[in-house]
């Protein structure tokens, strides 16, 4: 099982968004499934980038907070200038001004075993699927890979 | 020695001075280099750079208090402190500038700059975001402060280890003859804040919201503080009075930090990742190199012409003090104190100056070197590295911008220092 290739396994109906879209937009999609991502292509269907459930939140985190060792001592986050989710409502806001750049992308020949270890070293969920030009092929999550390795245990 | 070694020194030293102003090489690779020429062609023996040379106080004092304020952060109390002076400021935005130039001046004279202000930064940008102002008003503050409190004591600015170490002179001597002078200038430099950023403090401050943090969460390790402040407390009392028992101030850093590591936590390779190595190499390096100026009789010679043309000491101070300062606003202050210390020591001889004659001229150079670097934004490390933090917020500190305020700033304080060092040792 893990030498198989990802290609087998990959989910090939991503749901994609464009640089230019309403943030607002991918937002929703994140709130009316269970998708780990969505990968950001160009025209030709070109991966650029990727959005995940954490660049979403991150955008309305005020960045200082990674300068700190920890936040325990902050208790009421709504006070801060920088949290303000309604910032969506004004359709300012893009895909390309949250997206990933350098999203994590493997072959469709990469086994299994080598995409677990992938999102496993970078802390990631998803992976997008590329061929030789870019082009995205599919996605494959973590939950994707688990489900393939220990399906066998739900019988 | 050969006719072409003081040649050679002095234009290694002024190259190596010239790359790292540049900033095109890493400062302690620049000085590695250099000093290992300097051993390879013999003008420095490697025996002579380890005994006189290289100066192992001043390392052993930096290498001392890298430990100590590494464990210490550790505790949070340092943000816990910040905290608790933005609440008692009650959310006004112009007593928080007031009350973090006060601790970042206090803690700048105990600790080194730069650990200072990676600590009270992301502070001051929380405290900044939850009144809904700027922080570039209370970053700038910090800056001035930090060079501004380091230069009161022997441990708070590497200038006055490499000065106190030259010069015999001890903590409570730095204390005695600095503290006064900067006890002004802090003062006046938060009058003249107030002023600079009359516009941002203006208007009414959103107070509440101060009560959304728990300042008391800060501290994750409350019987490791405890241990960190009696040893701290200890520490002081013994930098104060290290003079009376012949100790070298190094000695206290080192045994403090010694005790303070084996009653603590942290595992050793943690404590011993994070000292800042790089820096230590560099003056090491820095020691060698001008250790060559020494042994060839370069600093002898420029210290005769300068006792030559000096017709008053006071006008000496006076322009080591201005001259200090300007250079240290623009370019690294440490390779130019380090060069100082042996011209200003072989000026003295030739002068035959008695210490007391001598004094001003040391403490016009450590006042200089250390407040001269609040002139630009590339003055100090402390300087960079805020403005680095600054440049990710909405209302980035620019060179100029910084300028504005910075330069009049250093220019003010040099004027009180100009004052105080006439009225105090030559009146």
């Amino acid at each position: 099982m893990p030498s198989r290739q990802v290609r087998d396994f990959m989910v090939t109906d991503v749901i994609t968004c464009r640089r230019g879209d309403k943030l607002r937009e991918v937002a929703a999609l994140f709130a009316a499934s269970t998708i780990s991502g969505v990968p950001v292509v160009n025209r030709e269907g070109k991966l650029c980038g990727v959005i995940t459930k954490l660049n979403l939140l991150g955008y309305f985190l005020p960045e200082y907070l990674e300068l700190f060792a920890d936040i325990d001592f902050i208790q009421d986050f709504s006070t801060l200038q920088s949290c303000n989710l309604d910032v969506l409502d004004a359709d300012l806001l893009l895909a390309e001004d949250v997206m990933n750049y350098e999203p994590l992308k493997v072959g469709p020949e990469t086994t299994l075993l080598k995409c677990a270890a992938l999102l496993h070293k970078h802390r990631a969920d998803i992976l997008c699927v590329v061929d030789d030009g870019g082009k995205l092929l599919g996605v494959i999550t973590a939950t994707d890979i688990a489900r393939a390795f220990f399906g066998k245990y739900t019988g | 020695m050969e006719s072409y070694e003081p040649i050679f020194a002095i234009a290694l030293f002024v190259a190596a001075f010239a790359l790292i102003i540049s900033e095109k090489v890493h400062r302690t690779k620049v000085v590695a280099l250099g000093a290992a020429l300097l051993l390879v062609t013999g003008i420095v023996p490697l025996g002579d750079a380890w005994r006189e040379y290289i100066d192992f106080n001043t390392l052993g004092l930096l290498f001392g208090m890298m430990l100590i304020v590494n464990i210490t952060k550790r505790t949070g109390v340092f943000e816990f402190v910040a905290l608790r002076i933005a609440r008692w400021s009650g959310g006004n935005y112009l007593k928080v500038m007031v009350g973090f130039s006060i601790i970042t001046a206090v803690f700048s004279a105990f600790l080194d700059n730069v650990t200072t202000v990676l600590l009270i930064a992301p502070i001051t940008l929380y405290i900044a975001d939850l009144l809904g102002k700027s922080p570039r008003p209370l970053l700038i503050a910090e800056i001035l402060a930090s060079n501004i409190g380091g230069t009161a004591t022997l441990i708070g600015d590497p200038p006055n280890i490499l000065i106190g170490s030259a010069a015999g002179k001890g903590f409570a001597e730095f204390v005695t003859n600095l503290g006064p002078v900067i006890v002004v200038v802090l003062a006046v430099i938060i009058l003249y804040n107030r002023f600079a950023f009359r516009r941002q403090f203006a208007g009414v401050s959103d107070g509440h919201r101060i009560s959304s943090y728990d300042e008391k969460k800060a501290i994750h390790d409350k019987p490791l503080l405890i241990k960190c402040l009696v040893v701290l407390g200890l520490t002081i009392v013994a930098f104060m009075v290290h003079d009376l028992f012949g100790l070298p101030p190094a000695v206290v850093a080192l045994v403090s930090a010694a005790v303070l590591a084996f009653i603590t936590k942290p595992p050793v390779e943690e404590l011993l990742r994070e000292i800042e190595w790089p820096t230590l190499v560099f003056f090491a390096g820095l020691f060698v190199l001008v250790g060559g100026l020494k042994a060839t009789g370069v600093t002898t010679a420029l210290a005769g012409l300068i006792a030559g043309s000096t017709s008053s000491v006071l006008v000496l101070s006076l322009i080591i003090l201005w001259g200090s300062a300007f250079l240290s606003a623009f370019l690294d202050n440490i390779p130019f104190v380090a060069a100082m210390i042996p011209l200003l020591q072989g000026t003295i001889a030739q002068l035959g100056l008695t210490q007391v004659q001598a004094d001003p001229l040391w403490w016009a150079l450590a006042l200089g070197a250390c407040l001269g670097g609040n002139g630009t934004l590339v003055g100090a490390s402390a300087n960079v590295i805020v403005g680095g933090i600054s440049e990710r917020t909405k209302d980035p500190i620019t060179f100029r911008s910084y300028l504005k305020v910075g330069l009049p700033a250093m220019l003010i304080s040099m004027v009180i220092c100009s004052f105080y060092i006439y009225l105090r040792y030559f009146s």
